[in-house]
């Protein structure tokens, strides 16, 4: 009787358990399909001078919307009801800024939640969520990040559209959104690009970033060709991380043809990324050949210091004396493992040799190997007066002066200067 | 029942708690944490697979495994979360976990020189975006930012306070908050009372003191840590290993580096800290415990039995 009454309650137990679990998670199939849709959004071609283009009709919710299994959650009804009313970017956005005022983080998990929802809801959903987005400049970044991130899972091609459309209008940089450019870049470059290039400032340069590893690598003349359009002066670092993608991704080949390519060599970053990612490979007298061989003498100062840089990182104690092996009668110039232990008269003896060599490169390397020592000994200001005191525009003041700048972030030179005040 | 038990899960808990357990490793990007783009940590590639990652983690997990360790400190950014990288990441971490590992999640700037977020909007985001994920996941850590020596004391402890803690859903016990400066001291974080639910990490370094005694390291760790070792985990230490000269089981060295690894490493066991090294996986790197991420081979035998003998 006992064991009976026992399993009665375990079953009815069961029973409980199972309905409120269906209550809360109800059966939904999950959609294992490629989302993505294949056809091409109706872009304009990339030669002309995209402007911002929010919809001048809103963007309506013209299906019908799908039966959708219940929700429990009151932030995500009111979101769906609107949905399903064909509402407007612009009642969907008042509605958003209610909840928002309301309770900021259950907004965002109803719309994490509502990013999740089946695809032939979110097809309609996502969209008009991301129009109201677009009226709503002060959002949260946590409120544009969920549907952000699903529209770009879903319909990538829109996704950028809506997202340039966002970013200019709304004059934000949210990297989210920015990201959904430079993604694009990876099936569309030119209409991603022209789309970028409509950006403000910072949105731009997040979405240059980000194209950076999206866009396609086969044709490096075509991507010099891309670089000197659209970051001629470096200021968004879309060559310097496109070079770095490349030293991971195709190192010898694009080295080889840097080296060929005089113009390329002057790319922001390019030479430096290059020279890192040979040192890093494990090919440091490699590193330092290739850089010899680059003939614009800024590419070749920016590969030298990264070789130094790079190198001593990895051979603290031994760098500088195997980089001068490289060249004739300067190996004994500094003995092992002494640089870091210069002081005094002896470093000023050792600055006046290394700026005597005949080689320009070891020269280069010379100084470079003194900077950090000088810097922890003599000071700033009395290493800044001997590199002001180079030879002006000479490839061994303009490593130094790069080498200045990498010690100068190097957290043991920092908390030395700290220190010494 | 079933809505009790939810909310005892849910409920944060009231006191850090003690991390003496930890014993791991930093897995960082071969060029630097620090970068303008996406970080990714050695071994990867900017054009990795899912697979390719959770093979790698396959690889780092049973590196460290072999050695005694069960946390792997990883880096991320903003741009890194906020891509399509984002699900790399999430598969190396997820394999991680899988293997059995805690993952601490630590946020780097653009920039080494500046030492504060480059951009609190997007910081934040970044956060909420990894707190969605990782938020009830125990095996994950979250360590708002790495070093943070650009903040006052107070403007830290409001970034912490005012920034983080409220968007997160994270249990404080899984919140490293690095100290002030380069996290080279806790007392400034670790004193302030609406912060002790969280736990603090400390980082230290050879190069930061002249000292050439263990008992001399032992001291410097102890007055860093200012009392707060109940809360304190070392999310970053190391020491040379590529130098052929360093014996790092010699006694009584008078050498820098040597008596670092010993003193800190002691002094970690005294006080139960948990201790995280740096770095166990960076190619090219003078500190660096593993030769790279490929086949488990050790840089220097002498500092890893001495660092795993402590730990």
């Amino acid at each position: 009787m006992k064991k009976s009454l026992l399993l009665a309650i375990v079953f009815a137990l069961a029973v409980l358990v199972a309905l409120l679990l269906f209550q809360h998670h109800p059966a939904q199939k999950r959609v294992a399909v490629d989302e993505t849709p294949k056809a091409k959004a109706a872009l304009p071609p990339p030669s002309l001078d995209i402007k911002p283009s929010f919809p001048a009709e809103p963007v309506t919710n013209v299906q019908s919307p799908v039966a959708l299994a219940p929700v429990t959650d009151p932030f995500q009804n009111q979101i769906l009801e609107l949905w399903r009313k064909h509402a407007s970017p612009a009642e969907m956005a008042a509605l958003l800024k209610e909840l928002h005022q309301e309770d900021s983080k259950h907004l965002f998990q109803a719309l994490l939640a509502l990013s999740k929802t089946p695809l032939e809801t979110r097809r309609t959903l996502v969209p008009l969520l991301a129009n109201a987005l677009t009226l709503w400049p002060d959002a949260d970044g946590g409120d544009v990040f969920p549907i952000a991130d699903a529209y770009g899972q879903m319909d990538l091609p829109s996704a950028a559209q809506w997202g340039a459309t966002f970013l200019a209008t709304t004059g934000r940089h949210d990297l989210n959104v920015a990201a959904l450019l430079g993604e694009y870049a990876g099936t569309s470059e030119s209409q991603a690009l022209a789309m970028i290039a409509t950006l403000p400032d910072a949105a731009r340069a997040a979405a240059l970033q980000d194209a950076a590893y999206h866009i396609s690598t086969s044709d490096l003349n075509h991507l010099m060709d891309v670089c000197e359009q659209i970051d001629p002066n470096g200021s968004t670092a879309f060559s310097q991380l496109l070079f770095q993608r490349l030293a991971m991704e195709n190192l010898n080949n694009t080295a080889a043809w840097l080296a060929g390519t005089p113009q390329a060599q002057s790319l922001p970053g390019a030479a430096a990324a290059i020279a890192q990612g040979m040192v890093l490979s494990g090919n440091a007298q490699q590193a330092i050949t290739w850089a010899d061989s680059l003939s614009d003498q800024n590419a070749k100062g920016q590969a030298i210091a990264e070789v130094y840089q790079q190198y001593t990182t990895s051979n603290p104690h031994t760098s500088i004396q195997d980089i001068l092996a490289a060249y004739p009668a300067t190996s004994e110039l500094i003995p092992n493992g002494a640089a870091a232990n210069l002081s005094g008269s002896g470093l000023t003896g050792y600055w006046d040799a290394a700026s005597g060599l005949p080689d320009p490169s070891a020269r280069a390397y010379a100084i470079a190997a003194l900077v950090q020592p000088n810097i922890l000994t003599s000071g700033l200001a009395d290493t800044q007066n001997k590199i002001a005191a180079l030879p002006p525009g000479s490839l061994e003041q303009n490593v130094a002066q790069m080498t200045l700048q990498s010690e100068l972030a190097n957290k043991e030179v920092a908390l030395a200067l700290q220190s010494s005040h | 029942m079933l809505i009790a038990a939810g909310a005892l899960v849910a409920a944060p808990f009231a006191n850090a708690t003690n991390l003496w357990w930890v014993k791991g490793g930093n897995w960082a990007d071969s060029r630097d944490n620090y970068n303008t783009g996406w970080v990714i940590p050695s071994g990867l590639t900017s054009s990795e697979t899912v697979a390719g990652a959770q093979a790698k983690a396959d690889q780092i997990a049973s590196n460290i495994k072999y050695v005694g360790g069960n946390m792997v400190r990883v880096p991320i950014n903003p741009p890194t979360v906020a891509s399509s990288y984002w699900t790399i990441v999430q598969a190396y971490v997820n394999e991680l976990v899988k293997d059995g590992l805690y993952v601490d999640l630590c946020c780097w700037t653009e920039k080494n020189t500046v030492g504060t977020v480059d951009d609190l909007s997007a910081w934040q985001t970044m956060w909420e975006t990894v707190d969605s994920v990782y938020s009830g996941n125990w095996n994950i850590f979250y360590e708002p930012i790495n070093e943070p020596f650009g903040y006052s004391t107070t403007a830290l402890q409001s970034l912490y306070l005012n920034d983080f803690l409220p968007i997160v859903s994270k249990s404080q016990q899984r919140i490293l908050l690095d100290g002030t400066g380069y996290a080279d001291h806790l007392a400034g974080i670790g004193s302030d009372s609406s912060l002790s639910g969280c736990d603090l990490a400390l980082h230290i370094y050879p190069y930061w003191d002249n000292y050439t005694s263990t008992g001399q390291w032992e001291t410097a760790l102890n007055n860093r840590i200012g009392g707060y070792q109940n809360r304190a985990t070392i999310t970053e230490m190391g020491a040379y290993s590529t130098n052929p000269y360093y014996n790092y089981q010699t006694q009584n060295s008078g050498n820098r580096y040597i008596s670092f690894i010993q003193g800190v490493g002691q002094e970690t066991k005294n006080l139960q800290i948990g201790l995280v090294y740096w770095p166990m996986w960076k190619d090219g790197d003078s500190y660096r415990l593993f030769v790279n991420t490929d086949n488990g081979q050790w840089v220097n035998w002498s500092l890893m039995t001495e660092l795993t003998s402590l730990w």
